[in-house]
C-alpha cells in the first residue's frame, strides 16, 4: 500500500506547480523531483520550499538543504518525517 | 525618410483585436466597469477601464490564463508581469498584422524594441512582502525582471531576440510617445530598419489607487459619466489597462518585403512645461510648444491638420491646459478640426496611452473615421473655439496630431500622416 505521506506529497506537488496534466500517483517516488521527468527547475522547487514550509511547519534552510530535501518524492517524506511536528503528518 | 507603420496590436479596454477596437472607436462603446478594489465597497473609486478575457489578477502567475491562441511558454510567462502577458498578445497581433514572424526579428541587428510601461507594483509589493516575511533570507529569482519599470524590455528582448536596441522609457503618461519618438530618430537616422514600440499597463488596486489619494481619479460610479474629457463636470482620470504594440520600419524596408504602409509618421516634437511635479503647466505651455515642434518636424503648419487625437484624461486641470495649448495653435489662426479624446471610451492607460492613440490613429486611416467625445455632456468653458464633435466624425482623415502628456511635465505630440496621403 502507497505511503499517505507521499501521496499527500504528490497531490501537493500537482496543486502548488499547476501540473495540470500531470496524475499525482504517476510521479515517481524515487526519481529526481528537480531536472526529472516533470521538468521541474530551481525556480519552482523555492515555490514549494515555500508551500512545504507552510504545509508541514518546516524550515528549509539553505538551497543546498533544499536540494537534498527535493531529491526524490521518498527522500522529501523521510525529510519531512525527521523535522516536522508529528501532528502535522498524523499518517 | 520617415517610418511608416506597418502592424498595430491591441489589447485595450474596448477590444483584443483590431476590429473590435475599431467597432467601439467607431460606435463609441466604452470599457469601463465598475470594480472593487481590496474588497472593499466604501472606496471612492467605483470604476475602471478594464481588460477582458485576461485572469492575471493574482500575483502567483500560475493562476493565469489568457485568450487563446497565444502561446506563451511557462520559462516566459513567470518573468513576465500581468502587463508584460498583455504586452506579449500585441506584439504577436502587430507581427501578423505586419506580416512578419517572431522568427524574422531574432537576431536582426537592424531591430529594435521601444518600451513603456510603469512596472508591476502589485508584483514587487508581493515580492517584496514575501522577502522580508522571511527577513530577508528567500525571495522570487524573477522577482526584479519581473516587477520594476524595466520589465517590458527584459523579457521581450530576451523573448524576440532583439540585437538591434532595446530600451524603456519612464515618463509616465508619455513614456510611450517617447517610445516611439526616438524609435523613429533611430530609424530616420539609418540605425535601424525596424522597430517594435509596445506599452502596456495594468489595471488593479497597486496600480490605481495610488492615483486616486493623488485625488487624480474620478469618483463617478456611472461608467458611462465618469470618463468625460474636455466636460465641464470632469472629475478625474478613469484608470485603466491594456498593451499596445507598433511595429514601424523604414519605407525601403517595408517596400523590400512588400509590407503595406498603414501611416508614415512624419515627425514628433517634445517640450517640457518646467512647472510642477504632477500638475499641467495651467495654459499648456509644454504642450503648445510640443506641437508647434511636430508640426515643424513633420514639415507641415496647422493648418495641414485634420483631426487631433488629445491626450486628455478628464482630469480637471490637464484638459483645460491642453484645451488652452490646441486653442492657441489653432483656434487663434482661425483653425477648427475636429478633436476626439479617446479616453472617453478607454480610460486613461498610463504610460501606453501614446502608443494606444498612435494605434487608433492607424485605424482612423484604414477605417475613415475619426472618433468622438460620446461621453461629453457639456463642453468646459476653457474649450471656447474647439470642434469637439460628440459623435464620430466619417471621412478620412490626411493628417492626424496626436498629443500626450505626463508628470513631469513631459509633452510628446506626433503627426501621423494617411498612407495615400505620404509625400504629397
Amino acid at each position: 500500500m502507497a505511503d499517505p505521506l507521499t501521496a499527500r506529497l504528490k497531490q501537493l506537488i500537482v496543486e502548488t506547480l499547476h501540473l495540470e496534466d500531470i496524475a499525482p500517483a504517476s510521479i515517481p517516488d524515487d526519481e529526481p523531483l528537480i531536472g526529472g521527468g516533470l521538468s521541474l527547475d530551481s525556480i519552482d522547487a523555492l515555490e514549494l520550499v515555500v508551500r512545504l514550509e507552510k504545509e508541514f511547519g518546516i524550515k528549509i534552510e539553505s538551497s543546498e538543504e533544499a536540494r537534498r530535501a527535493l531529491a526524490s518524492v521518498a527522500a522529501l517524506a523521510a525529510y519531512i518525517r525527521e523535522r516536522c511536528d508529528p501532528a502535522k503528518v498524523p499518517f | 525618410m520617415n517610418p511608416v507603420v506597418t502592424g498595430a496590436g491591441f489589447v485595450t479596454p474596448i477590444g483584443n483585436d483590431r476590429a473590435s477596437v475599431e467597432r467601439s472607436l467607431r460606435e463609441g462603446l466604452h470599457g469601463i466597469e465598475r470594480v472593487e478594489f481590496l474588497g472593499n465597497p466604501d472606496l471612492p473609486v467605483k470604476v475602471a477601464g478594464t481588460v477582458k478575457g485576461f485572469q492575471v489578477e493574482s500575483p502567483r502567475w500560475r493562476d493565469w490564463s489568457w485568450p487563446a491562441g497565444y502561446e506563451i511558454p511557462k520559462d516566459v510567462v513567470r518573468g513576465l508581469a500581468p502587463h508584460g502577458v498583455y504586452a506579449v498578445c500585441a506584439i504577436e497581433q502587430a507581427l501578423s498584422h505586419a506580416g512578419l514572424r517572431p522568427s524574422d526579428l531574432a537576431g536582426d541587428p537592424h531591430t529594435g524594441l521601444y518600451c513603456a510601461s510603469a512596472g508591476s507594483a502589485m508584483l514587487m509589493h508581493y515580492n517584496l512582502a514575501q522577502m522580508r516575511a522571511v527577513r530577508g533570507v528567500r525571495g522570487n529569482p524573477l522577482g526584479v525582471v519581473s516587477s520594476i519599470s524595466g520589465t517590458l524590455n527584459f523579457n521581450l528582448a530576451a523573448l524576440y531576440k532583439i540585437t538591434g536596441t532595446v530600451c524603456g522609457f519612464v515618463s509616465a503618461c508619455a513614456s510611450s510617445s517617447h517610445a516611439l519618438g526616438y524609435a523613429v530618430d533611430d530609424l530616420r537616422l539609418g540605425r535601424l530598419n525596424r522597430a517594435i514600440i509596445v506599452g502596456a499597463e495594468e489595471a488593479n488596486a497597486d496600480s490605481l489607487l495610488p492615483f486616486a489619494h493623488m485625488r487624480a481619479l474620478s469618483i463617478q460610479a456611472d461608467p458611462r459619466m465618469a470618463s468625460r474629457p474636455f466636460d465641464v463636470g470632469r472629475d478625474g482620470f478613469v484608470g485603466a489597462g491594456g498593451a499596445v504594440a507598433l511595429v514601424i520600419e523604414t519605407p525601403s524596408a517595408a517596400a523590400r518585403r512588400g509590407a503595406t504602409p498603414l501611416a508614415e509618421v512624419a515627425g514628433w516634437g517634445q517640450a517640457a512645461d518646467g512647472h510642477r511635479v504632477a500638475a499641467s503647466h495651467p495654459e499648456g505651455a509644454g504642450l503648445r510648444l510640443a506641437m508647434e515642434r511636430a508640426l515643424a518636424d513633420a514639415k507641415v503648419g496647422p493648418s495641414d491638420i485634420d483631426y487631433i487625437s488629445a491626450h486628455a484624461t478628464s482630469t480637471p486641470v490637464g484638459d483645460s491646459a491642453e484645451a488652452l495649448a490646441i486653442a492657441q495653435v489653432f483656434a487663434a489662426r482661425g483653425l477648427r478640426p475636429p478633436i476626439g479624446a479617446t479616453k472617453g471610451l478607454t480610460g486613461h492607460t498610463l504610460s501606453l496611452s501614446g502608443v494606444m492613440q498612435a494605434a487608433f490613429c492607424v485605424l482612423s486611416f484604414s477605417g475613415r473615421f475619426m472618433p468622438g467625445n460620446p461621453h461629453l455632456g457639456v463642453a468646459a468653458p476653457e474649450c471656447e473655439g474647439l470642434e469637439l464633435p460628440r459623435g464620430t466624425v466619417g471621412g478620412a482623415p490626411g493628417r492626424i496630431l496626436s498629443n500626450s502628456s505626463g508628470f513631469g511635465g513631459s509633452n510628446v505630440c506626433h503627426v501621423f500622416v494617411a498612407p495615400d496621403r505620404i509625400a504629397d
